[in-house]
């Protein structure tokens, strides 16, 4: 094909694809050899119209303000452009809807996105000119109506097929600059979180390499602890950097039979718990579950972390393990602070935080996770008085 | 001697910070929570504070907010990871003399605080 007639590069579709979802639409509106037929017997009786169906449309859209204004190269603009959509009767009339015309007609919406004209626009503008094409269709026809009729169900259908296309190129635009925008928003944050996270313990060694390289009077006591806390932070960087990557690649769960007590149990045997935190785990029914047992300890080991957390000046984390109606469950609650409404909207979206420490990746995984497990997290808490992390899994067959 | 207070609520970045402002001669006391902070100043008379931007419980531009309260002569950077601009405006606006970025250069610091007599 004429490489002038592929979608733009940056373009996520191919004209592979965009072939593959015009063939199929076509099958929709059950498009056949005798539709085509149809618009090219139709053609020498509409084709002295088009002048004039298009003076028509140039004429209606002059008198709207938004749908003018997209048009900046004045009179000579508009010439250009009426030349392009007579072509483009011409072509709708031939019979030859192949991936070139498919391709043209998918770049005419994107142009459109382009020059900012509002879609609402287009499909009342390609409604007019439907209107036009049937008047002067009827007007020249001689034949019976039945005939007529099928004549206008194939243009109708040719022109929808032709919207849809149109259509596709709108949506496919607006959900580009969606991504673009959410990705910058994204890097916003994670520049933040990152920055935070990783010049902090970079802060650590920096200063601690400058001690040892100028310190005046240092003893081998203070060399040793400089030594220390440089590996202390260096690790500290991994960490992070490993939160990072493993958020990334939270993949399908390699799931097996896993019991739930003992699950608890690992997780909180690789949690630190602080001197003035107290858990109490009361082990319940010895239930399995079906789940990646890696994943489902990290689940555990930030809901546990976080309720740790949420208690600086100490107090009791109960962890219980319980059935609710048949399903599995493991329930988590602190006596914290409680969690305010407007940070409960936000609190599984990734990289959302009310911690000085960490870049808010815990709970957005816990969520990930469970999804992937079928499971689901219950937050409930109260202000002053505590929350309590539910994760419920289903039922077991 | 100049008598300064590093707050920070990494204890290792405040023995870093003690450990190379007490090898240049400066008197040095460190903290690990705002509220310690907070009664620190108003135990004694520090020149300067050196105070981090992000902290659990409270924020440095609050803490300076109080420090000046408790004790209105006392100097203060802020060290931050990560300042936006809305940042360094209330930075600006509550009085602290400089913002010094994370990872410290410590030349730089040490030309930002000054002379180790008072």
């Amino acid at each position: 094909m004429d490489s002038r007639n592929a979608p733009p590069d940056h373009s996520p579709i191919s004209p592979e694809k965009l072939v593959a979802l015009y063939r199929d639409l076509q099958r929709y509106v059950e498009w056949t050899p005798q539709d085509e037929q149809n618009l090219v017997s139709c053609r020498p009786l509409i084709e002295p119209h088009f002048v004039e169906l298009v003076d028509d449309f140039y004429r209606q859209l002059e008198k709207h303000e938004p749908a003018r204004r997209v048009i900046t190269g004045g009179e000579t603009q508009v010439e250009r452009l009426k030349l392009t959509l007579i072509d483009w009767l011409h072509e709708i009339f031939r019979g030859d809807y192949d991936e070139d015309f498919i391709c043209r007609r998918w770049r005419v919406g994107w142009r459109h996105v382009q020059i900012g004209l509002d879609q609402a626009y287009y499909n009342t503008a390609l409604a007019r000119l439907r209107f036009g094409i049937t008047e002067s269709l009827s007007d020249a026809w001689e034949g019976t109506a039945k005939e007529l009729g099928a004549m206008l169900i194939s243009i109708n259908r040719l022109l929808d097929l032709d919207l849809a296309i149109i259509d596709h190129a709108y949506y496919t635009e607006f959900i580009d600059r969606h991504e673009r925008a959410q990705r910058l928003a994204n890097i916003g944050q994670i520049a933040g979180g990152v920055a935070h996270e990783l010049r902090n313990p970079l802060n650590v060694v920096k200063t601690s390499i400058y001690y040892l390289l100028n310190a005046r009077s240092p003893t081998p006591e203070k060399t040793l602890e400089h030594h220390q806390r440089i590996e202390r932070q260096v690790n500290a960087c991994d960490r992070t950097i490993s939160a990072i990557s493993d958020f990334a690649k939270v993949g399908t769960p390699e799931t097996k039979q896993i019991k739930l007590n003992q699950l608890v149990e690992n997780a909180l045997a690789s949690e630190p718990i602080p001197d003035a935190c107290e858990v109490d785990f009361q082990r319940g029914a010895d239930v399995s579950i079906e789940g990646d047992e890696r994943q489902l300890e990290i689940v555990l080991g930030n809901l546990i972390r976080n309720g740790v957390e949420a208690m600086p000046q100490g107090g009791t984390l109960s962890i219980v393990v319980d059935l609710d109606q048949q399903r599995p469950m493991v329930r988590i609650s602190d006596q914290g602070e409680g969690i305010s409404k407007d940070v409960m909207q936000r609190i599984s979206e990734p990289l959302f935080s009310t911690k000085a420490r960490g870049i808010g990746l815990g709970l957005a995984m816990v969520k990930s996770i469970l999804d992937r497990h079928q499971a689901e997290l219950i937050v409930s808490s109260q202000q002053g008085a505590g929350s309590t992390f539910e994760v419920v899994f289903p039922v077991e067959l | 001697m100049k008598r300064i207070l590093v707050v920070d609520d990494e204890p290792d970045i405040c023995s870093n910070l003690a450990d190379i402002l007490l090898d240049f001669g400066y008197r040095v006391d460190t903290c690990t929570s705002p509220e310690e902070a907070v009664k620190r100043v108003e135990a004694v008379p520090y020149e300067m504070a050196l105070i981090d931007f992000r902290m659990p419980t409270m924020d440095g531009v609050e803490l300076y907010r109080l420090i000046k309260k408790a004790r209105p002569s006392t100097e203060a950077l802020l060290v931050t990871a990560f300042a936006e601009q809305e940042t360094e405006a209330q930075a600006k606006s509550v009085g602290f003399r400089l913002i010094i970025p994370k990872p410290v250069d410590i030349p730089h610091l040490l030309d930002a605080i000054g002379p180790t007599n008072s």
